[in-house]
């Protein structure tokens, strides 16, 4: 079960008066998620772990000034993309190929409950994702496996949420033509 | 707006949510629509379904890590917190001690260094700032092209940042730059003192400091920091519009921003300022009913991808028309023309800039519709006076350049030539050269920092891209490559088999790929030994004449001279003037390139040295060159005299000059102006036109002063006497009289 909005608040409320407990909470109820993402952008388990535990530990340093009128998610979501983008410059690459849906890639996806998929469907659909943007893959995947909220999506990418509303719609319509496109072999540009 | 419009939009603004029936209707006839419904479904199941059971958890070293992390930050906020309530119990215990202390530390407060040379109102004012540097601003927005977001600052960063480590600041810390590097620009702009420096104040949240270096006032500074912020920030809840349109012009000096939707220009901040480019269309958010101007607060990509073309109009109708170079008719409804048909608004030969859309029926129909001056080419060169990330802007030139590539190399006090496409309230570089070599360290961040799509070689081409039938702008042709390192420099001198660069260099002939000639600009590429000319070319030369101050020599022996009037910089090469005075006259034939000029021929003289005669030319002896004075000398006249006036014949010149034997060879020469004495009887006059009309005839201009002192006493039947001379074939007055004996100077004047 996730924290809910207001439990979520009162640890923050109590992270701030210096309470290490509901530190360790936090930090309990992000590591697997941070570490997912961190994972889906790196493609090294080792990076992985170094960007998402540098993340952690910059949070935390700085939890005093943190506002506690913004959800915590977005926040540590963003401080470790910052991490992945400063640690890709010190070796001198880019975030490149991120393959997001690879890490929520269902069990046994012919016993979902509506059977709406079959293994092909879900190649399908991944490999079609794999056409789209960094920040495209990353907005839907946020959005549909991570259940991040259009406010959630718009303090991550520090855009408005009518903005986030439009990319997601246009990353859905581009899905969609690659989805097409793949069906028929072909491939669009 | 069409049912997939409809359904589009729904569907932005409804992603999670159950199909009403009508969009469910549109679906069995619509496929297109269909296909996003069903993958928005399809990612909505792939949600739903059970998750692998994949368990990430951190390896113990660094969970060991985070948690020493969690404590150390515990244990500090409870250290702080406890201090503070002991300060607190220890203030009540001492009341009476602390209120004699009052007075003590109003004066503390305001004058004494607490900590890190700041006083407590320094720290207050410090810490409300920092409080406004880091409100959660709106959102700022990356270029659509650019590959992560934290990029988009490095190349605003790197104008003001020295140090590597002041830029790793910033780009692992750029949750709050936004408004801290508003901050150093919005005071750079306003003192002299150099971006660096702000920075490093602001970078210690020590913005109190930074205006006192600044060297403006608190308050008011405070305030229009403050009400800039504003201008450019949307807080939660006010009121917004979004909205596609094409830029285009950017005026950097104003930060003004035309695009083809509204008459009215739109406003950016700094940063986004950096971003936009004209011809490419973007999705501006601007902030509604809050300020008199449309200020913009985000910048995205267009929801809308229409085509863009622009060229003349080679025919027009009522309702469509042709472009120079797009074979297609392209239809445009009165909508767009504001009410009007297109063959009343707008005429054959109009250069216009269009958006366009192709209808499923293959018709092209225009979307926005925008009349431009027709684009010219042009060759400038000046001084670089502020860098931006798409272009820049010349000292004392009121008009934006953008260079989409090449600008990135470039740096404040860089002199310049360009050539390109002038817009008239812009320009289109397509080519730069350089006067100043580009430095390493530019091209490695350069590299560091852009998309490689940019980076991908271009050819050099002559034609200039008019036509595009995309929405991105005509990339500019360039000759540089970033993964090439070339140079550019002049050639100052030759002697013997080495060229003299102004660069400090010498190159050995044999180096070269080619000949030069001294005065011309070069760009080349250094291969081990040799070096490649790329490309070279020399503006015409000119004779001036400066006063000039010696400044320095260079490496490989050429001078340097200053001119004190416009700052400009002459190289000579071996001046051979051993002793050099502080101020001289440089009279020379030089290759200019802004304010780089290269000497080919010259002489530097001081006054001092100089013999000034008066004499009357009796006979020319070769034609412009050689002149018999009534003196009995030659008076010798080269390319490099500076003649006033034109000599003939019985006219008397003022000749400042050298003797060479019985040569005088004149530096400058002045033709004396021929004055003459006319009398005569007024028979009209006419004030505004400034003529007097005199009964032998003669018409004579009169000037300001002669027109104030004749002021009520010309009238017709006067006699006058008028000392002139001629001008264009028109008699001038230099003084008027009506007695002959008081010109010059005696008796009554009028």
């Amino acid at each position: 079960m996730r924290l809910t909005r207001k439990e979520e608040k009162e640890l923050v409320l109590r992270a701030k008066q210096g309470d290490s407990e509901a530190m360790t909470v936090i930090y309990k109820e992000f590591e697997q998620e941070i570490l997912r993402a961190a994972f889906g952008i790196t493609k090294n388990p080792d990076d992985a772990q170094d960007i998402a535990a540098e993340a952690f530990m910059t949070f935390f340093q700085t939890i005093d000034r943190f506002n506690t009128d913004y959800p915590i998610r977005p926040w540590l979501h963003r401080i470790m993309h910052n991490q992945a983008n400063s640690m890709f410059r010190k070796k001198n690459r880019m975030i490149t190929g991120g393959d997001y849906f690879d890490n929520y890639a269902s069990e046994n996806s012919s016993q979902t409950d509506e059977n709406l998929f079959d293994e092909e469907e879900i190649s399908l659909l991944k490999k079609a994702m794999n056409m789209l943007s960094e920040d495209e893959k990353k907005m839907l995947s946020l959005f549909y496996m991570e259940d991040f909220t259009i406010a959630d999506l718009a303090i991550t990418f520090c855009i408005p949420e009518g903005t986030v509303k439009s990319r997601l719609f246009n990353s859905r319509k581009k899905l969609a033509k690659k989805v097409q496109s793949c069906k028929k072999g072909g491939h669009v540009a | 707006m069409n049912i997939c419009k409809k359904v589009e939009k729904w569907l932005q603004n409804h992603p999670q949510e159950m199909l009403p029936e009508w969009i469910q209707e549109h679906l069995e006839t619509c496929s297109s629509c269909q296909q996003i419904v069903e993958v928005s479904s399809q990612l909505q199941a792939f949600s739903q379904a059970p998750k692998k059971a994949i368990q990430y958890t951190f390896k113990p070293a660094l969970d060991w890590r985070i948690r020493n992390s969690i404590y150390t930050t515990a244990d500090t906020i409870k250290n702080s917190n406890k201090h503070q309530k002991k300060a607190t119990s220890r203030f009540q215990k001492g009341f009476v001690a602390a209120f004699s202390a009052v007075c003590l530390l109003i004066a503390m407060f305001f004058t004494i260094p607490v900590a890190n040379q700041n006083t407590t109102f320094s720290l207050l004012l410090n810490e409300k700032f920092k409080e406004m540097i880091q409100m959660p601003s709106s959102p700022f927005f990356e270029e659509v092209d650019t590959l992560a977001s934290v990029d988009d600052h490095l190349q605003f960063v790197r104008y003001y940042c020295e140090t590597k480590e002041e830029r790793e600041f910033l780009y692992s810390n750029n949750e709050d730059s936004r408004n801290r590097l508003l901050f150093v620009k919005f005071i750079g702009m306003q003192s002299d003192i150099p971006y660096v420096q702000i920075y490093q104040y602001a970078q210690k949240d020590l913005y109190f400091q930074a205006i006192q270096k600044a060297k403006l006032p608190l308050w008011k500074t405070w305030n229009e920091f403050a009400s800039y912020l504003d201008q450019f920030t949307l807080l939660p809840g006010q009121p917004f519009e979004s909205f596609d349109a094409t830029v285009l012009s950017v005026d950097y000096t104003t930060g003004a921003i035309q695009t083809d939707v509204f008459p009215k220009p739109l406003f950016a901040d700094y940063i986004i300022m950096q971003q936009v480019k004209p011809f490419k269309t973007y999705r501006f958010t601007i902030k509604t009913k809050s300020s008199k101007n449309n200020n913009i607060v985000a910048l995205d990509l267009p929801l809308e991808n229409d085509s863009s073309l622009q060229g003349k109009i080679v025919s027009i109708h009522k309702n469509s028309m042709y472009l120079d170079g797009f074979s297609e008719e392209l239809f445009v409804s009165e909508k767009v023309l504001d009410g009007e048909k297109a063959s009343s608004r707008l005429q054959k030969n109009d250069y216009v800039f269009i958006r366009a859309t192709q209808t499923t029926q293959n018709q092209w129909v225009i979307t926005s519709l925008s009349v431009l001056q027709e684009p010219s080419p042009r060759k400038i060169t000046g001084t670089v006076a502020e860098v931006y990330r798409n272009g820049f802007v010349l000292d004392k030139l009121e008009m934006s350049f953008f260079s989409f590539s090449l600008s990135q190399k470039l740096s404040q006090r860089d002199i310049v030539t360009l050539e390109g496409m002038d817009y008239g309230t812009f320009f289109m570089v397509e080519d730069v050269i350089s006067h100043i070599p580009f430095q390493e360290e530019k091209e490695e961040y350069y590299l560091a920092s852009h998309n490689h799509k940019d980076d991908e070689p271009e050819s050099l081409t002559t034609t200039p891209p008019k036509k595009t039938t995309s929405s991105t702008p005509p990339s500019s042709p360039r000759n540089i490559t970033p993964d090439v390192p070339t140079e550019s420099d002049i050639v100052v001198g030759i002697q013997e088999d080495q060229y003299y660069f102004l660069s400090g260099k010498v190159v050995s002939k044999d180096q070269l790929s080619q000949p030069l000639s001294v005065g011309e600009s070069i760009r080349y590429k250094k291969e081990q030994n040799s070096f490649t000319i790329q490309r070279h070319f020399m503006n015409q030369s000119q004779v001036v004449q400066f006063t000039v101050e010696y400044l320095e020599k260079l490496p490989n022996g050429v001078d340097i001279y200053h001119s004190p009037q416009d700052g400009s910089r002459i190289y000579v090469f071996r001046s051979s003037i051993e002793e050099k005075e502080n101020v001289s006259m440089f009279q020379g034939k030089v290759v200019s390139y802004g304010g780089i000029h290269i000497a080919l021929q010259w002489r530097i003289f001081s006054f001092s040295t100089l013999v000034d005669i008066q004499a009357v030319i009796t006979k020319e002896i070769e034609h412009q060159s050689l002149y018999q004075l009534d003196n009995g000398c030659v008076l010798k006249i080269d390319d490099l005299t500076e003649v006033q006036g034109t000599i003939q014949i019985g006219k008397t010149v003022k000749i400042s000059g050298q003797y060479d034997q019985n040569v005088l060879k004149g530096y400058i020469v002045r033709v004396e102006k021929e004055i003459f004495l006319l009398q005569g009887e007024i028979v009209d006059w006419n004030e505004e036109e400034k003529w007097l009309l005199l009964d032998t005839g003669v018409v004579i201009q009169l000037n300001e002063a002669t027109i104030f002192h004749g002021q009520g006493v010309f009238k017709e039947g006067t006699v006058v006497y008028c000392k002139v001379y001629v001008k264009d074939g028109q008699y001038i007055a230099s003084d008027v009289s009506w007695e002959e004996n008081s010109i010059p100077g005696t008796g009554d004047r009028i």
